[in-house]
């Protein structure tokens, strides 16, 4: 496979010259080989082509035998490797014939023996691929090699380190070379020969058998860095995550992804620009599913990781929506969404949608199911009684779940084994979720100037601009960037009713929403990022020596400072957060700060001040509930049934003008957008605070304003098109551009807080305009096997 | 280098010789550069500090190098020429190309090989390159580089002639071999065949041309050309390694497609709108409207077959031909292909010979091509088998 290394060098160079101390592997049994082709070569009956005109021998076209490097002496290695100064601490690559040689060389100080004077060393580490690697897998062994490079520089400095491993390997090489010479002294000419010809093997190689082992098995036994590269190499091979512990003090913690995510599955190769891109498509609405054990993988978390990955994982559940998450594990979409791109690096986790009884699988495409395939035995045994081809094949059709639990699930006993079964599938990447798009049928199309001519480029789109990429890992931030529409700064409290009412499956994990706007202030949150994103390790490797991991508990407490300070301060969110931390001490502070921010945030977007008049009075209401009853909240959440809340707040509009419910209030306020409950209608803030005092429905033509005359027109001759709330509704999503084909259903069902049956209502109503096609997600696609 | 947002190393895009030189290892001066095109891109203390890698040791004679340093690549191929009449023995030099340090070069090695061992004729016959070097007048050399450097950037062929020998280099896309090609797919030409040059073209190759019109299948088109089926798709095979064709899979009523999400380019890019409306009409004079095609590729998800659709929507009505309209979503990614592959469940037990067992690898189209049979005689058959399972995927 051309993922894992061929091999990995180490080479110094320094004023006595360089040298290659170490290698691994470094038996080959190519003896008998060797002895072959000089036998060969001295066949009689061979035939010498003379016609050959050029004289030097036949070009090798190859330096790979059987998985292994072949045709490099030791020497001639040490002598590519050791660079010139002046390319040093840059990226080396070398590429001959079909092997890619990559590595970092790094210059470092080093105390030579008694005298202080500090001599600079250079040290190389170098790993051997197939040339045939792609960029990204040779970008993340580059990258591997200046960590290794640093922890060496660093503990040189520490303890001089790298002093004592290197005499310990000169004098394993002198060792070996003085027996040799003292073997081969009687039979020099056969010694020349092995010299002259091209052999991987160390010079010691023919001395296999007859007593002294190779120079390199000797250092493997006495030296430590030896043997942590050996056990880097080792992991790579196999797992492609290193842990390894360089002189039992840095750790250094180190993930190609592209070997890590195949432990899974075989043959899904995922490339770090590929998380990127998910990850810049990565909503609220997104979930997790992990792909080992929650309490393995908390396990395997060092002491000192970070403190929000911990609270995520013992958060996790796949039915929970990213955003549930966050606002559980009190932390930012933000920073749930980074912490998610390590999980999926790391091959920890991958990016679904919530589990919900009305998702719609199909088996996915690239899905590798027969009959002997290793997946029916595990599947069996992971679910006895049931049988993985009869499970997929009921995914034929596509169908919710619901109507699967239904009807029995084909021996799915109860749901909860269902949504087991159906994550196991998913973690297999053998189904598929299928999402419904809608398109509204304009008589223009393609009247959007936007992509008329870049019409190729365009094409794929799952190639957009990712120039800065996830796997620039010492890089210090992490490619999340900023949400595009103004829409997704902000996450409305309570659309997470949707989820409950659809899922039955596990209701308490849904059972309460903790009103919380995230992201008003950005500044604040980068201070975190930056030194949690420095590394995808879970303990930021090699530059943990120095820095400390910023954990969210210190995050917050500078908020609370920051926000303590200001009395004006505009951070909204952190008073929320300490309310519901229970702060009580500072409420009215927040309450404060709160007034104010609210006006800065409705001056800012210029609505009158009568909305704030009108809101303020409820923000205060309920925060002062939200916090006097900050523990019972949950339970009284809990207590109305999910599903009578969604009937109370979409079916009948006016009630919630007057019956107040907590978490819409919150929403009204908090989010830097007008409401978007449907029944308040409105498009703009000002039509909502419209609707909000004069029970009338806003005037029609206003939100009819963004259709055309045209579709217009067409909207009149639909029957559907007389009642108005349909229409309204129906304005306002086209409006809010949910009809072109880029959101489905469910984020809609989020993002405006509809229910699935209205929305699917209102689908049939308009059928004649609004085109409906089903397709997969493609943030989560993405992680799927290419077809 | 990376400041062109669309260049970063690994984009994966091929970049041209910026430039060419060569050098060899001087008897006292050591490795140097004797000739470079354009001059002075590789300046001396560059040189020096790769030198290294271009005039290595003995073992990496003959071996394509590409050594990436300093914001450029370097591919070389050194080779050493052993024989009294030169100083020290023997005469090395090395002609290398410098690229972008994000271009992919894989494509220019054989290039490089080449022309080395060309010079590397030259030299042994008349000397033609160390007698440049110690002459110290290297026109004819530099204008040999300068030609080469000119043609494969901008015609990516070029023709050399330096006396009476005569070489010819053209650049070779590097593909990966593609899968093996099945009775059961249909090849389609990927760009308009007039621009095809038929003379390039083997005999074979020719004789079945006429009959790749996008609706026909490997085995459909081996009996139509009376051509050896396993050389039809060994041609087919070396088409889409060319990237001359593609394959897609067959047309059928029966069969089941599916949107994806390229779909929604539909939707806004005005340039596909218009090939869409142009392919997909049944004739020129009356072009179908946008959203019918779109709605036409809407429907198309699981579990409704093409059949179902032209039912419902009536394509013959809306001026849409419904192959074209498949072939055009295929050929654009708007759409895939839903195969059905059957299973046999408890194919251990009892198992009797006569039955055929399926093991979930071959979808029924192929089956259907194996024996002959149509999707419906097969699907009927393993209907009444109930050990067979069908996966959709």
């Amino acid at each position: 496979m051309e993922v894992n290394p061929l091999n990995i060098f180490f080479v110094k160079s320094d004023s006595k010259g360089d040298r290659l101390l170490f290698r691994y592997p470094y038996t080959t049994e190519n003896k008998d080989e060797s002895k072959q082709k000089k036998y060969g070569r001295h066949n009689p009956y061979a035939v010498y082509s003379t016609e050959d005109l050029l004289q030097n021998p036949q070009s090798q076209t190859s330096n790979i035998c059987k998985g292994q490097l072949s045709g490099f002496t030791d020497e001639m290695l040490s002598t590519l490797f050791a660079v010139k100064p002046e390319l040093c601490n840059r990226k080396f690559e070398l590429k001959v014939n079909d092997v890619r040689f990559v590595g970092h060389p790094t210059l470092l100080p080093y105390r030579t023996n008694k005298d202080d004077t500090a001599a600079m060393i250079l040290i190389n580490i170098v790993f051997a691929l197939q040339a045939s690697a792609s960029h990204s897998i040779v970008k993340c062994y580059y990258d591997l090699s200046k960590r290794l490079g640093k922890a060496l520089r660093h503990e040189e400095k520490r303890c001089s380190y790298l002093t004592e491993e290197m005499k310990i390997m000169l004098a394993a090489h002198d060792e070996v070379s003085s027996l040799d010479s003292e073997l081969n002294g009687d039979n020099d000419d056969e010694d020349d020969n092995m010299r002259l010809s091209v052999s991987s093997a160390t010079y010691s190689a023919e001395n296999n058998d007859c007593g002294p082992k190779s120079a390199f098995h000797l250092i493997l036994q006495r030296s430590s860095l030896a043997r942590s590269m050996k056990a880097v190499f080792e992991e790579l091979c196999s797992t492609g995550i290193v842990q390894v512990r360089i002189n039992k003090w840095v750790l250094l913690s180190f993930c190609l992804p592209h070997k890590a995510h195949q432990i899974h599955n075989r043959g899904l190769i995922i490339e770090p620009e590929t998380i990127d891109k998910c990850l810049q498509k990565l909503r609220p609405y997104h979930g997790i599913l992990l792909m080992v054990n929650p309490n393995d993988l908390l396990a395997s978390i060092p002491l000192d990781g970070s403190s929000a990955l911990l609270r995520l994982i013992k958060l996790y559940s796949p039915l929970k929506s990213l955003q549930t998450l966050a606002i559980e594990a009190d932390l930012t979409f933000k920073q749930v969404s980074q912490l998610t791109g390590h999980l999926v690096y790391w091959a920890k986790a991958t990016v679904i949608y919530p589990l919900c009884e009305g998702n719609v699988y199909v088996v996915a495409p690239g899905a590798n199911v027969h009959v002997h395939s290793p997946l029916v035995d595990e599947f069996a045994k992971e679910f006895p009684g049931l049988c993985l081809v009869q499970m997929l094949s009921e995914f034929s059709l596509p169908a919710p779940l619901l109507w699967f639990a239904a009807r029995g699930g084909c021996g799915c006993g109860d749901s909860g084994r269902l949504a087991r079964c159906v994550a196991w599938l998913l973690r297999r990447r053998l189904l598929l979720q299928l999402h419904t798009y809608v398109q509204f049928n304009s008589p223009h199309w393609g009247r959007d100037p936007d992509g008329r001519e870049y019409f190729c480029e365009k094409h794929d789109i799952y190639n957009q601009s990712c120039n800065i990429s996830f796997s620039s890992l010492n890089h210090m931030h992490l490619n999340v960037p900023e949400p595009v529409e103004p829409r997704d700064n902000t996450v409305f409290p309570d659309s997470d009713e949707d989820y409950p009412t659809e899922n039955n499956l596990n209701q308490t994990d849904f059972s309460h929403t903790k009103p919380i706007v995230i992201e008003s202030d950005h500044m604040k949150f980068d201070k975190f990022h930056e030194s949690d994103s420095a590394n995808h390790s879970f303990d930021d490797g090699v530059d943990v020596v120095d820095g400390v991991v910023k954990t969210n508990g210190i995050d917050n407490y500078d908020d609370k400072a920051q926000s303590e300070k200001k009395t004006h301060g505009n951070s909204v969110d952190s008073g929320i957060s300490n309310n519901i931390n229970g702060a009580n001490t500072e409420v009215n502070g927040n309450d404060n700060n709160i007034e104010h921010s609210n006006g800065d945030v409705v001056d800012k977007k210029g609505l009158p001040s009568r909305l704030s008049d009108l809101s303020l009075k409820d923000t205060e209401n309920a925060l002062i509930r939200d916090i006097s009853s900050d523990d019972d909240k949950f339970e009284s959440d809990q207590d109305v049934s999910p599903r009578l809340r969604r009937t109370n707040g979409l079916i009948s509009g006016m009630e919630k003008r007057n019956g107040v419910s907590l978490n819409l209030k919150l929403q009204s306020e908090m989010s830097f957008q007008p409401p978007t409950v449907w029944a308040l209608g409105g498009v703009g803030g000002c039509d909502a605070v419209d609707a909000c005092r004069a029970p009338d429905p806003p005037p029609t033509e206003s939100a009819l304003d963004t259709f055309t005359p045209d579709e217009r027109a067409a909207l009149m001759h639909l029957p559907a098109a007389n009642d108005h709330d349909d229409l309204l509704l129906l304005a306002q999503l086209h409006k809010k551009g949910y009809f072109r084909g880029e959101q489905h259903l469910e984020e809609i069902m989020f993002m405006e807080n509809v229910s699935r049956s209205q929305l699917l209502q209102l689908l049939d109503k308009f059928k004649d305009v609004l085109i409906t096609f089903e397709t997969e997600d493609p943030a989560v696609a993405m992680l799927y096997p290419y077809q | 280098m990376d400041g062109n947002m669309k260049f970063y190393e690994g984009c994966g895009q091929e970049g041209p010789i910026r430039c060419i030189f060569l050098c060899e290892f001087h008897p006292t001066a050591g490795p140097k550069i004797t000739c470079q095109v354009p001059e002075n891109y590789i300046s001396k203390d560059i040189f020096d500090t790769v030198s290294h890698y271009i005039i290595p040791k003995v073992q990496l004679q003959r071996c394509t190098l590409t050594v990436t340093l300093l914001g450029s690549k370097i591919l070389g191929f050194p080779v050493r020429i052993d024989n009294k009449k030169y100083a020290r023995n023997a005469y090395y030099f090395n002609l290398c190309f410098v690229c972008d340090a994000w271009a992919r070069t894989v494509h220019l090695e054989p290039l490089v090989k080449k022309l080395t061992e060309y010079l590397l004729s030259m030299e042994l016959e008349t000397e033609w390159l160390s007698k440049q070097s110690t002459s110290g007048d290297a026109k004819a050399l530099g204008g040999l580089m300068k030609q080469v450097m000119e043609d494969i950037n901008s015609r990516r062929m070029c023709t050399l002639t330096v006396g009476k020998t005569t070489t010819h280099l053209t650049v070779v896309r590097v593909n990966s071999d593609p899968a093996a090609v099945k009775d059961h797919q249909v090849p389609v030409f990927l760009y308009s065949r007039q621009s095809f040059v038929a003379d390039q073209w083997d005999l074979t190759t020719n004789q079945i041309l006429p009959y790749i019109d996008g609706f026909n299948h490997v085995s459909k088109i081996a009996a139509l050309t009376d051509v050896e089926i396993s050389l039809v798709r060994a041609c087919v095979q070396n088409l889409v390694y060319y990237g001359v064709v593609t394959l897609v899979p067959i047309f059928q009523y029966c069969a089941v497609y599916s949107a994806t999400p390229k779909l929604r380019q539909l939707t806004r890019c005005a340039g596909l709108q218009r090939q869409c409306v142009e392919f997909c009409a049944r004739s020129p004079r009356q072009l179908p409207k946008v959203s019918d095609l779109f709605r036409m590729y809407a429907g198309m998800t699981y579990g409704s077959t093409v059949r179902d659709l032209c039912r419902r929507m009536k394509p013959q009505e809306l001026a849409i031909n419904e192959r074209k309209l498949v072939l055009f979503g295929l050929l654009e990614g708007l759409i895939r292909r839903v195969y059905k592959y059957p299973i046999t469940l408890h194919n251990d037990e009892h198992s009797q010979p006569l039955v055929k067992t399926y093991n979930g690898m071959v979808c029924l189209d192929e089956l259907c091509c194996q024996g002959g049979l149509t999707t419906s005689q097969l699907e009927e058959q393993l209907e009444r088998d109930s050990n067979v399972v069908f996966i959709v995927k």
